[in-house]
């Protein structure tokens, strides 16, 4: 009797985390299109270049790319870690921190880079218009 | 080499501005209250920039031509005593 209690139990988590890994994976996957789509997106909307300047543009664009995920780093451990600590491992608070402090920093700088390129169209347009009055 | 300077200027303002303006981490999506810092502060920061820069260009001739009358001067010291 308490066998077949102990069973149901045990069968009911193999199913829910089961269910559980799917939507995870489903998540993931939609989350990968997403990104290879809006890296298709930025490309195709790049002023067409010759395959040398492509490259560098590449190279540079990598190289920004460490840039932010080092200065990320510093800044979620900053926000998220305590300075006095005696456990190496993470804590489930610190965990989902890290997890929202990431998201965050790559909306901020994702703003910050629409907007920058916003000003910049501002700032050639009035250039423009100083060039045609004189 | 001027669009490279601008991505690390660019790198720098997110750091900037994601420390002065997410005090906390509660939730995954940015507030309104979050972008609207973010916006302010991203100007500001350009604008500083800018400042910056129209300054610096002013004061770095005089630094520079300053520099260049002690290093003739020194010479013109080490001449007259060889």
């Amino acid at each position: 009797m308490r066998a077949g209690i102990v069973a149901a139990g045990i069968g009911g988590f193999v199913l829910a985390k089961r269910s559980i890994d799917k939507k995870r994976y489903e998540n993931m996957k939609h989350r990968e299109e997403v990104l290879i789509y809006t890296d298709q997106r930025r490309m195709a909307s790049l002023p067409q270049l010759d395959v040398s300047k492509l490259k560098i543009v590449q190279d540079l664009e990598i190289e920004m790319m460490s840039d932010m995920y080092n200065k990320m780093t510093t800044a979620c451990n900053k926000k998220c870690i305590p300075s006095k600590y005696r456990d190496p491992s993470l804590t489930k608070g610190e965990s989902v921190c890290l997890d929202r402090c990431v998201a965050k920093y790559l909306d901020v700088h994702e703003r910050i880079g629409r907007k920058l390129t916003q000003l910049s169209m501002q700032d050639e347009e009035l250039i423009k218009q100083i060039q045609a009055e004189q | 080499m001027g669009f490279r300077d601008f991505l690390l200027v660019y790198n720098r303002i997110a750091e900037y501005c994601f420390a002065h303006c997410i005090e906390n981490l509660n939730d995954r999506s940015l507030s309104d209250e979050e972008i609207r810092c973010v916006d302010v502060c991203c100007g500001k920061q350009v604008n500083l920039n800018h400042k910056l820069m129209s300054v610096y260009m002013e004061e770095q001739p005089k630094i520079l031509e300053k520099r260049i009358q002690e290093v003739q001067k020194l010479e013109s010291a080490q001449q007259t005593t060889t």
